[in-house]
């Protein structure tokens, strides 16, 4: 290392930390002479300058050492100093000398860091995306500064339980961010240093009032190969200044209209709406009005002079169901009418003279109703060129989920672009099940978030179909598009193709009918396809509702496919002094019975019946043979092979995967005739049970199927033989691309449209 | 003698003495288009009234306005009624249950005349009272925010509106079928000028009042679809409407 110039002594001494210093010399990972008996900056100079431990939050080794394309010789604060600073390298991720410099805030980038930490730098702008002098503003009860804008915010981290956190610029939300990327609680970065490394690498918006994909649109600026940037980078950087709108909601030209005479010359004008919203209720634009937000209240917000936005908080969905606590606004010709209005007629007019006039607080329905958020939300998630969607209840591994998957497969493979919408439990974790590009659509977080009733749900989900009109819209067990199907299905079939699958009818207690088939009544004049998993109930629900002719056609027998290969049981052999295994899956519910099953196995206590499952029923310890073996993540997981037989006991059923999957697996099935199991169950293919055997006929049925291995084994074959055909992807997939077909010559508009 | 600028039309049938501010609403209405220089002929359409809201509207009225009686028994046919009765080069409706803000009329006549084309206007504000007092703004079709295809499940505007008296002849109100399920008159004519390429428009500054009782019809039935709906061409509408954007 060549000496220390007197300038770079000079420069090093003003921008050191000691405190900071003192803690980096502490988790320094590296020998290193104690601190104790020499001064901290002479320490600094012998020990810790060439070891790269930085004196000051203002230079970030790690960061520096990323853009050097080479080793170097030297440390790298003084390697800054020296030809770095004018190479246009940073000292730090939230330091750019060079946009420094161009916007006249501090030229001489090599002292940079030192400067920053004297009072000229204290409110300095040092990135486009931070505002030293609006975070000072923003945060008053800074009072005495100790260090400039940018040190107290790198040493204040955010902290999730915040309730007015300190927020880098204007148009930043740590809450909003924390809750849109990968950052954490915790993380060594703060929100802005981890947007700025990562988040404007994948383009994300750092705060709900910054649409990324409305700002491309507005501004022209694309993305692609060629145009890779952070469109919010841009926006920071010039769509700002130029009045490009940010989000729907906030319209430059709308502002300039209404309140140009009052915005500051040279001011943007959406930056004037952030200043002065919260004490002046600015109305940003045509679509949104703060007076029509419930939840928010004037003065409630620390930093009054700029946080609190009320349509930051719209957006973010934390603002809503109290009282409103802000005048209403209206223009002044507006407000002469109301006067007029009331002296000819008080009760039209009074309560909202009273709330423009600041006499009365009252609760006025929001403008832009949760309706209107809700249907933004959607329109925000789906694909522009949306052909198909498949709604379905929660995202889990269950058999409303595997159905759709399997739609979805066809559809992927038919080149027809789908979304999936979750409508009722919010997704928690991607399933692996869907094919990829088919985005997830998670209506239910957005209704919760929303606070919203089923009917406004339900008009919002008619009006979303009718806003992207798809081809086909298939629902799989979705209350929530069951009841748009009964409110709006005659709209919504003029346009489209309406689908349902249905699996069973449940039954309550006395032994009624229940469910969505029930629904079938009313829909199935809106309907062009009902997807059933086998024909018993198909043909059921003929007879029950006395449907034929066209209604007829419409059912369809879409047999769930087998798609994993499982390993086939070889060995049919009991081994002798080994207890024979049954193996049951299912809910511990009551309509798969589990009790049925623990009265079987008391009868049968020669054989340990091992149940897998989620559900509260669990087998009771006093029996020992029913074993609760917990839940599985799939049936491979569990190794059916390896057991003797599989055992069912549901009450009612569709056409279970689980006896699909046993009979891939070469297992002996015994089982009762319910729904459509008998469709692939018989004497010659497993051990089947009449809807109402006993007990007794389940133990008998179980003891012959092991007394007899040479007939269970050609049973199994049998039945294997026969699922491998039935319940093959390639009758699936034909099924369903017939339907496609069928739907296309019934409604060629749709399909027309796309070409399908 | 030439016609008038614009016809007000109120329709009327059994609200006695409720339609007394709806009345008088019109009048200053009326008054200050007439103060701004513009002719007004004002039109209340009885449409199988009885006695009580005929004598109330004379109180109100006086016996300047043009008084008709008519048997349709139907919002959307007496509105056709009134258009076949009207005089002036535009016409404007009132509900009898329902206010203008004094400048509706003289406002939307300037901005019709000032207009390049024709076009269906609105009032900027509605001030809707009762149970659940809110305030609905209208959104012009011309708007980058209107989109036409979500017309199908939400009706826009309000009858309230003022258009050049020959687009009301021209497409007719249908009769209101809210009991079939298939009501909304209005909401089938905005629907069916909208798909004809008339634009609706807002008139700035300008404000109605909207009394929406608890046995308002407007909230009889929630889903409810426009009248005519069998008969409405929704793709030609979709891309009429955004057409229009």
């Amino acid at each position: 290392m060549s000496e220390l110039t007197e300038h770079e002594r000079t420069h090093l001494r003003q921008a050191f930390m000691r405190g900071f210093y003192q803690r980096s010399v502490g988790s320094f990972n590296g020998p290193i002479p104690a601190l104790a008996g020499m001064p901290l900056f002479e320490h600094f100079l012998q020990h810790g300058l060439e070891r790269n431990i930085s004196p000051t939050m203002f230079f970030d080794s790690a960061y520096y050492q990323s853009q050097l394309a080479q080793p170097i010789g030297i440390p790298f604060l003084l390697h800054f100093m020296r030809e770095g600073a004018a190479a246009g390298l940073k000292p730090h991720r939230l330091i750019d000398p060079r946009y420094m410099a161009e916007s006249g805030t501090y030229t001489d980038a090599a002292t940079v860091v030192s400067w920053l930490n004297t009072d000229a730098g204290r409110d300095a702008r040092t990135h486009p995306l931070f505002w030293g002098d609006y975070y000072l503003e923003s945060n008053t009860d800074i009072e005495i500064p100790e260090l400039s804008a940018l040190g107290h915010y790198l040493a204040h981290p955010f902290q999730t339980k915040q309730k007015s956190p300190r927020e880098p610029n204007p148009f930043f939300s740590s809450r909003w961010y924390a809750n849109h990327s990968t950052w954490e609680e915790g993380d060594a970065m703060s929100p802005l240093e981890h947007f700025v490394a990562k988040g404007m690498l994948d383009d994300l918006s750092p705060t709900p009032l910054f649409d990324t994909a409305h700002y491309r649109d507005e501004s022209g600026v694309g993305r692609g190969p060629e145009s890779p940037g952070s469109a919010y980078l841009h926006f920071m950087q010039s769509g700002l200044w130029d009045d490009i709108s940010p989000h729907s909601m906030i319209e430059p030209a709308f502002l300039r209209s209404r309140y140009g005479d009052v915005i500051p010359p040279g001011q943007p004008a959406v930056l004037y709406y952030l200043r002065t919203e919260h004490e002046q209720l600015l109305q940003p634009s045509t679509r949104f009005h703060p007076r029509g937000v419930h939840g928010f209240q004037v003065g409630e917000s620390r930093q009054s002079a700029w946080r609190g936005h009320v349509l930051e908080r719209y957006l973010m969905g934390d603002a809503r169901g109290t009282r409103l606590e802000a005048p209403l606004l209206v223009d002044e010709d507006i407000h002469d009418e109301l006067l007029a209005v009331g002296e000819i007629a008080p009760d039209y007019a009074v309560a909202f003279l009273d709330q423009a006039d600041g006499l009365q607080r009252q609760n006025f329905n929001v403008f832009l109703d949760p309706r209107t958020r809700l249907l933004d939300m959607l329109d925000a998630e789906v694909l522009d060129d949306t052909k198909a969607v498949i709604a379905i209840p929660a995202f889990r591994h269950g058999g409303a989920e595997l159905i759709a998957s399997n739609i979805a497969r066809v559809f992927a493979d038919r080149g027809i672009p789908t979304v999936i919408l979750v409508t009722e439990l919010a997704v928690t974790a991607d399933l692996g099940w869907f094919p990829e590009g088919q985005p997830i659509i998670d209506l239910a977080s957005m209704r919760k978030q929303l606070s919203m009733n089923p009917d406004d749900v339900v008009r919002v989900l008619g009006e979303f179909l009718l806003g992207i009109e798809p081809a086909i819209v298939v629902n799989v067990n979705s209350s929530v598009l069951w009841q748009t199907y009964q409110t709006y299905g005659l709209t919504l079939s003029q346009v489209m193709s309406l689908w349902t699958n249905l699996f069973c009818f449940d039954y309550d207690t006395r032994g009624f009918p229940v469910g969505y088939a029930n629904r079938l009544v009313e829909t199935i004049d809106y309907l062009d396809s009902i997807l059933v998993d086998n024909q018993t109930f198909a043909d059921l629900l003929c007879d029950r509702f006395a449907f034929g002719g066209v209604n007829a056609a419409k059912f369809a027998v879409s047999r769930t496919p087998m798609l994993v290969e499982l390993e086939v049981k070889e060995s049919f052999t009991l081994e002798p002094g080994v207890r024979p295994r049954a193996l049951w899956t299912g809910r511990f519910a009551p309509q798969k019975r589990p009790d049925f099953c623990y009265e079987v196995a008391a009868l049968v206590p020669e054989v340990d019946f091992v149940m897998y499952g989620t559900g509260d029923d669990r087998p009771p310890d006093t029996l020992e043979n029913a074993i609760d073996a917990g839940v599985y993540d799939s049936f491979a997981s569990i190794a059916p092979w390896e057991f003797d037989l599989f055992f069912h006991t549901a009450a009612w059923e569709g056409l279970p995967v689980s006896i699909v999957e046993a009979a891939g697996a070469g297992l002996p099935v015994v089982a009762p005739l319910v729904g459509g199991i008998g469709e692939i169950l018989d004497e010659g293919t497993g051990y089947p049970l009449a809807t109402d055997a006993t007990p007794e006929d389940y133990a008998a049925a179980v003891r012959a199927c092991l007394a007899d291995r040479n007939t269970a084994e050609a049973r199994a074959t049998a039945l294997r033989s026969r699922v491998g055909e039935m319940h093959s992807w390639g009758n699936f997939d034909e099924v369903v691309t017939n339907r496609i077909d069928e739907s296309k010559q019934r409604r060629p508009g749709p399909f027309n449209r796309f070409s399908l | 003698m030439s016609s008038p600028d614009v016809t007000a039309v109120v329709n009327l049938h059994h609200e006695r003495e409720s339609c007394v501010p709806t009345l008088r609403s019109l009048g200053v209405a009326a008054s200050f288009a007439v103060e701004q220089g513009h002719d007004v002929e004002i039109l209340v359409l009885l449409d199988n009234a009885d006695d009580r809201t005929r004598e109330v509207a004379r109180t109100v009225l006086g016996d300047q306005p043009r008084y008709v009686e008519s048997t349709a028994g139907d919002l959307g046919l007496a509105r056709n009624r009134a258009v076949d009765e009207a005089s002036g080069t535009y016409a404007c409706f009132l509900d009898g249950d329902d206010l203008w803000g004094f400048r509706w009329i003289a406002r939307a006549f300037e901005a019709a005349e000032a207009a390049e084309r024709d076009a269906i206007w609105h009032p900027a504000t509605n001030f809707v009272s009762g149970k659940m007092p809110h305030v609905y703004h209208h959104v012009g079709s011309e708007h980058r925010m209107f989109k036409a295809s979500r017309f199908r499940l939400h009706n826009g505007w309000t009858a309230l509106s003022f258009a050049r008296t020959s687009i009301y002849r021209d497409i007719p109100y249908p009769p209101n079928l809210l009991k079939s399920g298939f009501g909304y008159e209005d909401w089938s004519w905005n629907t069916e000028t909208l798909r004809r390429g008339i634009p609706h428009r807002v008139v700035e500054g300008t404000s109605h009042y909207i009394n929406k009782r608890e046995s308002s019809l407007l909230t009889s039935s929630v889903h409810a679809l426009p009248t005519r709906y069998h008969t409405l061409d929704w793709n030609a509408l979709s891309e009429a409407g955004d057409a229009n954007v």
